[in-house]
């Protein structure tokens, strides 16, 4: 990159299944001020604002960056608004850190929003993401979609319900320690596999929720970032990869999991042995199973069987050997457009050491992905990858 | 900052059409892109960074890019999305590069207007509760934004009328626009009304089409190509959403952007030192507040350029020699087409709308409603 960025500040607001009380620029306004206020900077600070945002048919307005900007702190300043499907808030990151490593601007404040709440039928919306003439018809949606590529992966990595239940009751556990999770509730293994099954093998305790909520980042030059905080987080690693995913094709397991994205930002950031060298992991998780390969895409192991030995083993839980989800994750908690930047921000938080009761002591780098799109007829996935340190490099 | 840091050095356009009935959204994008990696004299294995400029309700999906991004050359590579006008696809791969991270880019955006309800789809900008029960859409919106300059300025609809003349009249040589027919100050005048002072004349047609454009960094632009054009400066700025906050009869957040360019550019007399300029006229009245806004004349002069001629091909600054939106309106891609086509004049490519001898030229990009955000980007030799 061409010089250092740091993130100064993070807001974030309870995500909650629908927030009646606010409208689309009052939500966007509640996260960009305590960004700011965690800052400890006024609006005048920001050279710049990235707005991010995914399906604006979840809002039912088009561009609804353009009614959030006011207050998004975007009145009278650069601004521009990134949309990568539930990769955004993740690419929205990258443009900031962008936005200050050329150079051009200082401190840049990244607001990501969605009010999946607004809209009956979230899945409605989501079978649009297809391609019209082969897909739409047929009512595909992403439960489904993703309950076909997980029957594959339980063939290919040796893992059952159990497995994905176990990986689940660690993430509802973390979220009872992060006061923004959206979904905090105590459950247990045999709860999971006794819930209702959405598509097989799918049940709605391996889902996510829909979720109302908005997110915001300070980035800030080196300079910059030194006078405004003891503490900044800084970026030291940073990747995304498109990649097509047409099913019927053989689908590049390894590329759709983020692999290249991943591997970029660790050969920026010096990263050769990453379950040595990373504290911390905020993936991008929307289903309980998907932790499993990423165990893999990720370098935690070599093989796939041995990533299933991992969640027996209890890698990914907060005593393990690299804790996944501290904050409870995607399953707890999925405002969409902003759920990448919010495990940027958790990442974040844990490098500062200002994640309190989901805090993983002494947690020096940490790793946040981003995934958009979808595996399908005619489709893309779009994976970004962030690492944050302690430590500049 | 350090001038030739990032040059456009390929650049490739469709036809613009009512409607591209052989080609799918796909097929459109795909051909483009190929063509701007020809022009570059480029294969995709050299190619490090796609940006595109994409809305999907334009597009008629709920992720528009799962589709658009691979025929846009993404597939394996660090692609992102603004979902803005395709000038802002321009300023983004520009900061891209100027990162360090990235030697070259892909600029892609697109729309397929005869696809999908475009008044229909511009009257949900407008949010619920108390804007969108008016009936605003892009006609209408732009239509009270029109009488608010009139009233205040005391701006004719023969001077906006001369602005569709003109433009129209630079589109018969370019061979790419939609609307290639003359028409004259009475056709615009006579033209059907639409929500008063805007004439079916007044505002752009709906258009297919697809724009590319490749940029580099100085060191990958100096192997790849001889003849490029360099950026010089780039500005955006955002100006309320809410119309009863602002004064309708000007143009904010263009004024700051260019202010922005202009000062990166080193340009403090825009009228002396831009050699032409292509502007997203949004409605022939808007290419007059674009004016103003730009500083090219004092405030409410607009309409006096028009009547001298200073923006006509044959003028002191030609001002949209490819046709302008009023010519061909692919929506997404307005913004990215006027920086392509500001690239083309800098390189004396533009064929037979080329304006002799331009050393800088003028890029305008818009979105939003009633002009609320605008990207400005300053092309040179």
């Amino acid at each position: 990159m061409g010089r250092r960025v740091a993130i100064v500040g993070t807001g974030q607001t309870k995500y909650v299944r629908r927030r009646r009380d606010v409208s689309v620029p009052e939500l966007a306004h509640e996260a960009a001020k305590r960004a700011l206020e965690d800052a400890g900077l006024m609006l005048k600070d920001i050279d710049a604002v990235v707005f991010a945002t995914a399906p604006e048919s979840f809002e039912g307005v088009n561009c609804p960056d353009k009614w959030a900007a006011d207050g998004a702190g975007g009145l009278g300043k650069p601004f521009m608004r990134i949309n990568t499907g539930g990769a955004t808030g993740g690419s929205g990151a990258l443009a900031g850190i962008h936005h200050v490593a050329s150079g051009v601007f200082d401190v840049v404040l990244v607001v990501a929003m969605q009010r999946v709440g607004q809209t009956p039928d979230a899945q409605r919306i989501l079978n649009l993401i297809w391609d019209p003439i082969f897909a739409v018809g047929f009512a595909l949606n992403l439960p489904a979609i993703t309950a076909m590529g997980t029957t594959g992966a339980m063939e290919r990595f040796g893992y059952t319900e159990w497995h994905m239940a176990k990986l689940s009751v660690k993430d509802h556990l973390n979220a009872l320690n992060n006061p923004y999770a959206h979904v905090q509730i105590e459950i247990g293994i045999e709860d999971v596999l006794n819930s209702p099954v959405v598509c097989w093998p799918i049940k709605i305790l391996d889902c996510c929720p829909r979720s109302d909520g908005a997110c915001a980042a300070v980035f800030a030059s080196e300079e910059r970032a030194r006078k405004i905080t003891p503490t900044p987080a800084w970026v030291i690693g940073t990747g995304a990869t498109t990649c097509v995913t047409t099913i019927g094709e053989e689908a590049d397991e390894d590329a759709a999991l983020g692999g290249p994205a991943v591997r970029k930002a660790y050969q920026m950031a010096g990263i050769d042995n990453p379950r040595r060298q990373i504290s911390v992991v905020e993936p991008y998780d929307p289903f309980s199973n998907i932790e499993i390969g990423y165990y893999l895409s990720m370098g935690f192991c070599q093989e796939r069987r041995q990533a299933t030995k991992m969640v027996e083993n209890g890698f990914g839980e907060m005593t393990g050997e690299v804790p996944f989800s501290p904050s409870g994750g995607v399953l707890c908690a999925n405002p969409i457009g902003a759920t990448a930047l919010v495990r940027v921000v958790e990442a974040a938080l844990q490098v500062m050491g200002k994640a309190d009761k989901r805090q993983v002591p002494g947690a020096k780098v940490a790793l946040a992905t981003g995934a958009g799109g979808s595996p399908g007829p005619g489709s893309a996935t779009f994976i970004t990858a962030t690492i944050l340190a302690k430590e500049p490099r | 900052m350090d001038d030739n840091q990032v040059a456009v050095i390929g650049i490739s356009q469709t036809k613009y059409e009512a409607a591209k009935r052989e080609q799918d959204l796909a097929d459109m994008i795909f051909e483009t892109t190929r063509g701007a990696l020809d022009d570059a004299g480029l294969q995709i294995g050299d190619i490090d960074s796609v940006v595109l400029a994409a809305h999907d309700l334009i597009d008629g999906r709920s992720i528009t890019s799962m589709l658009t991004a691979p025929p846009a050359g993404a597939h394996l590579k660090d692609e992102i999305r603004v979902a803005d006008d395709g000038a802002f696809a321009v300023a983004l791969a520009w900061l891209r590069l100027l990162s360090g991270e990235f030697g070259t880019s892909l600029v892609v955006s697109w729309s397929k207007l005869s696809e999908g309800d475009f008044d229909a789809i511009t009257s949900l900008n407008f949010e619920p509760l108390f804007y969108r029960p008016f009936g605003f859409n892009y006609v209408t919106a732009h239509a009270l934004q029109a009488m608010s300059y009139m009233s205040r300025y005391g701006i004719t609809e023969t001077q906006a009328a001369k602005i569709a003349v003109k433009n129209r009249r630079n589109a018969v040589k370019n061979p790419l626009a939609h609307l290639r027919e003359p028409v004259t100050v009475d056709d615009v005048l006579q033209s059907r009304l639409l929500a008063w002072p805007l004439k079916e004349l007044d505002l752009p047609p709906k258009s297919d089409g697809a724009c590319a454009m490749v940029l580099a960094t100085e060191e990958r632009a100096r192997q790849a190509k001889a003849n490029c054009a360099w950026i010089k400066g780039v500005g955006w700025t955002n100006d309320t959403y809410y119309l009863g906050d602002k004064e309708l009869e000007k143009l904010p957040s263009l004024a700051q952007a260019a202010e922005r360019a202009y000062r990166m550019a080193g340009i403090d007399d825009p009228l002396e030192q831009l050699d032409v300029a292509e502007l997203h006229d949004i409605s022939s009245f808007h290419e007059l507040m674009e004016y103003e806004a730009l500083g090219l004349c004092k405030p409410g002069e607009g309409g006096q350029l028009a009547d001298q001629g200073i923006t006509s091909m044959d003028g002191k600054l030609p001002v949209n020699p490819s046709g302008g939106a009023l010519s061909s309106h692919p929506y997404t891609a307005v913004g990215l087409i006027r920086v392509a086509e500001a690239a083309l004049q800098v390189m004396g490519r533009a064929g037979e709308h080329q304006v002799p001898g331009v050393k800088t030229a003028l890029a305008h990009g818009a979105s939003g409603m009633c002009g609320q955000s605008n990207c400005v980007v300053i092309l040179g030799s």
